[in-house]
């Protein structure tokens, strides 16, 4: 299977137009920091202070996060925080990006019918979908890699701030710790990138059976960006089952502001929290993989 | 040794049986032709054969090998081309040669500069596909077929868009693959006689009949002013009681020497393919 790693990758390396994309991203991690850079202004030097809640059961959980959160707040740069948080809206353009790769990685090959070619190579079918799966999740980890790092270098050069060498405070097992800024930071982008995982993943289980290839990069590409709308509808109708779909979890941006989840979590008498969203969003992914390989396994190919 | 086994072989979608109960084999080294109207499952024969497509019921066994159970195992000795190539037109010649290389165990890089030379695209291995012509990808289909010097290739219609001298060096081709065995498709009868060692003709879905090509013997057409003494003359040889033989090169001296000698006029001699008749009697005339 490795060497049908190498292939895959090989074969998107090749493509002009995904080097043409990588300098792209490149363009606009610089631009997003730049203009963050210019839009972070004197005024704002402080965070604002997070609310506790009311001394009501199951309160004490949030008001000690709501406390350490607003502790690390204060002694933090947040000028520097800012700029940096904003690179994470980088992550929300290479979702799109991957959504396009994930159903051309085999959409393409089956409209195309060079997945003929593939097919009759000494492997099986699982080994070759399973293989398309893995390369996804490489590129995926490589353009959220390069969106962090080149950011961090642009935050570095344009604040004159050795971002490297600096220290931070993140929550760890409800107590807070020091970090280095880099490892916070990155902690912050590989989580907000699960979902860009899971994505990729369900855009391959729907090229695998869906006939129109070409709807499938508007339908996740909407799926995506309505995901809060569409989960505070089904809230609204008080279908609180919503939360265990993979719906909500497709940008785990939402998950920022904590008192509005908390204030959402007692409303509906939910416990909708980012852990959960995790679990969800690897178990909907196993399911819809062993489901794509049972669909391509059996497919002929006329 | 049998390279492939196919038992009962049937393949039905919806009421349409797209192929019928098929069974063969070939051995090793063994030339086999699959003639058929347009539609009458020979692709798709091929298919399963590949595994592209699952057959309803039967068994194909490859190189000793349940194609079903063992799939890696049974098709790493197959290398085929089937339809139209379709590779990656973004890339050039030589870099989707070395994809498909990078796929097989233990394939040194000089492979494909060896394919390359064998399916003369000497000067447009660098060009991107996509402005490759038809029989240009038809060449460089066959040399994917072969990068991994299987045991058994399977080529459907290798002659498309492939122009005379191309051809010529794929029947050149197929002569020189020593202990290769081949299942070749292809319209061009008079192609299939040359090559193949047996030709089976394949009618909605459904083998009529597998036969042997006799390469020694050739089927002449006479057309003479004394066609009573004639047929007397030819009758030890005719194929229909007619002015037809199918004889060997000796054989057909002596009957010329035979015609010559009783004052017989030959207008014409035309040698016909025994293929053609074959295909238009077990088959028939009309096409889908």
């Amino acid at each position: 299977m490795i060497r049908l790693i190498k292939c895959e990758i090989l074969k998107i390396f090749k493509k002009i137009s995904f080097r043409v994309l990588l300098l792209i991203i490149l363009i606009s991690s610089f631009l997003t920091c730049y203009i963050s850079y210019k839009k972070v202004d004197n005024k704002y030097n402080q965070y604002p202070i997070i609310e506790m809640a009311d001394k009501r059961n199951l309160t004490d959980d949030y008001n000690k996060l709501a406390t350490n959160i607003n502790k690390i707040n204060s002694k933090s740069n947040i000028k520097l925080n800012k700029i940096i948080d904003n690179g994470v809206t980088l992550l929300i353009f290479s979702s799109i990006i991957i959504i396009i790769i994930s159903s051309s990685i085999l959409g393409n090959e089956i409209n195309k019918k060079s997945i003929k070619e593939l097919l009759t190579k000494p492997y099986k079918r699982s080994k070759i979908l399973i293989s398309k799966y893995l390369v996804v999740y490489i590129i995926t980890f490589l353009l959220s890699l390069l969106i962090f790092v080149s950011y961090v270098i642009f935050t570095s050069i344009l604040t004159k701030i050795n971002i490297f060498n600096l220290k931070d405070y993140m929550i760890f097992n409800k107590s807070i710790i020091s970090v280095s800024y880099v490892i916070k930071y990155l902690i912050k982008y590989v989580i907000n990138s699960i979902p860009i995982y899971f994505l990729s993943t369900f855009t391959i289980f729907l090229t695998t059976f869906i006939k129109n290839q070409k709807a499938i990069i508007p339908f996740n590409s909407v799926l995506f960006i309505m995901s809060p709308v569409i989960l505070n509808f089904f809230l609204s109708i008080k279908f609180k089952y919503i939360i265990y779909t993979f719906i909500p979890y497709l940008d785990f941006s939402i998950f920022k502001d904590i008192y509005s989840i908390y204030l959402l979590n007692i409303e509906y008498n939910v416990n909708f929290n980012i852990f959960l969203g995790i679990i969800i969003l690897l178990t909907y992914s196993l399911f819809f993989i062993i489901i794509s390989i049972k669909i391509f396994n059996k497919k002929d190919f006329y | 040794m049998k390279i492939i086994e196919v038992k009962n072989l049937t393949k039905k979608v919806g009421k349409k049986n797209l192929l019928d109960n098929i069974s063969f084999s070939l051995e090793e080294g063994e030339i086999l032709g699959v003639v058929g109207k347009n539609g009458s499952g020979k692709t798709t024969l091929l298919k399963t054969i590949v595994g592209l497509i699952h057959p309803t019921t039967g068994e194909i066994i490859i190189n000793g090998f349940d194609l079903k159970k063992d799939y890696e195992k049974a098709i790493k000795n197959v290398g085929c081309m089937i339809e139209v190539p379709i590779m990656y037109d973004y890339l050039s010649g030589k870099d989707n040669l070395e994809i498909y290389r990078k796929m097989f165990k233990g394939i040194p890089k000089k492979r494909v500069d060896e394919i390359i030379k064998l399916i003369s695209l000497e000067g447009s291995e660098y060009k991107k596909l996509k402005i490759y012509s038809l029989g240009m990808k038809e060449r460089l289909g066959i040399g994917v077929s072969i990068l991994n010097n299987p045991k058994l290739l399977i080529l459907d219609e290798p002659t498309n868009g492939l122009d005379p001298v191309g051809i010529k060096d794929l029947r050149d081709f197929i002569k020189s693959l020593n202990g290769v065995s081949v299942i070749i498709t292809s319209h061009m009868l008079n192609e299939i006689e040359n090559i193949c060692d047996k030709v089976m003709f394949i009618d909605n879905g459904k083998i009529i009949d597998i036969k042997e090509v006799n390469h020694n013997k050739k089927k002449y057409k006479f057309y003479v002013d004394n066609i009573p003494l004639t047929k007397k003359i030819l009758y030890p040889y005719s194929t229909n009681r007619e002015l037809e033989i199918e004889v060997t090169d000796e054989e057909y001296l002596l009957i010329s020497k035979e015609l010559i000698k009783n004052d017989i006029k030959i207008f014409k001699v035309s040698e016909t393919s025994s293929l053609e008749s074959d295909f238009l009697s077990l088959i028939g005339e009309t096409n889908d």
